[in-house]
């Protein structure tokens, strides 16, 4: 029951990773060849830990696992971004180390607020 | 990646992401319950290594696989299933920021300090070895 849940929120979360990603990095200017900062896999990265905090505010049990591990945990993703630091830093060390610093403290200052808010407005 | 032309071949490439997402998560899932089988239930302040364990492996497969799988390949399916459907799937960002948001929330500075130090070193140590094991150059 639980590994349904997970697949068919996977099924929609991966996918709509990529196509919020590529609708994102197709409207971000990317001026030097090496590439820039990662706008797109910035962007799922911080609305899927948002959602986390909505999410473990406001729900439980078996609805929680659906939303949190498999649609949170598909439409986010980590190897994405391990890839982007690596292949940004021989060329664009500045993009590289944005990335690297800013993508988790936005994340995880995005999970807190939502989290807390939602929290505060549940109770 | 070539960019899809059709609706038909746009449908292939999502059906073919969420195949590859399902078996991610799934997978990352059963990753966390083998830990919680071998090592008991976590405890508020614990670094979560099962999260840390799935994104390393998943950073060692993208090096591994971004740098061998061609992006003209005949078989086109391969990158978008493997690479954002499974790697995606498997490794995830929101649990990495719920878990530190809690630890750090809950006062357990040091344990988010060593899990947000421990994911991004071995994140791209991962990443660089598996690169290297793919014989790739930097």
């Amino acid at each position: 029951m639980t590994y349904l849940a997970i697949a068919l929120a996977a099924a929609v979360g991966a996918p709509l990773r990529f196509a919020v990603d590529r609708w994102v990095t197709g409207r971000t200017v990317r001026s030097r060849p090496a590439g820039g900062f990662p706008w797109g896999i910035y962007t799922v990265n911080v609305i899927g830990s948002a959602l986390a905090g909505l999410v473990l505010a406001t729900t439980s049990g078996t609805v929680q696992v659906f939303l949190l591990v498999g649609f949170c945990g598909a439409f986010t993703t980590f190897s994405g971004f391990g890839w982007d630091v690596t292949r940004l830093w021989p060329g664009n060390r500045a993009a590289a180390a944005a990335t690297l610093v800013v993508m988790p403290a936005s994340c995880i200052l995005a999970f807190l607020a939502v989290w807390h808010l939602a929290s505060a407005a549940a109770s | 990646m070539t960019e899809p032309a059709t609706t038909g071949e746009r449908a292939a490439l999502y059906a073919v992401i969420a195949v590859g997402g399902i078996a991610g998560s799934l997978a990352r899932y059963a990753v966390s319950l083998a830990y919680v089988e071998a090592f008991g239930s976590r405890s508020i302040d614990d670094v979560p290594w099962a999260t840390l364990a799935a994104n390393t492996i998943g950073c060692l497969a993208i090096g591994v696989l971004a740098t061998s799988l061609s992006a003209h390949s005949p078989n086109w399916w391969l990158r978008p299933m493997l690479i954002t459907g499974v790697l995606g799937g498997f490794t995830t960002f929101s649990a990495f920021a719920l878990e530190t948001g809690l630890l750090l929330s809950g006062g357990f500075t040091g344990q988010a300090a060593v899990y947000v130090g421990a994911t991004l070193a071995m994140g791209l140590i991962a990443v660089q070895v598996g690169r290297a094991l793919a014989g790739g150059s930097r």
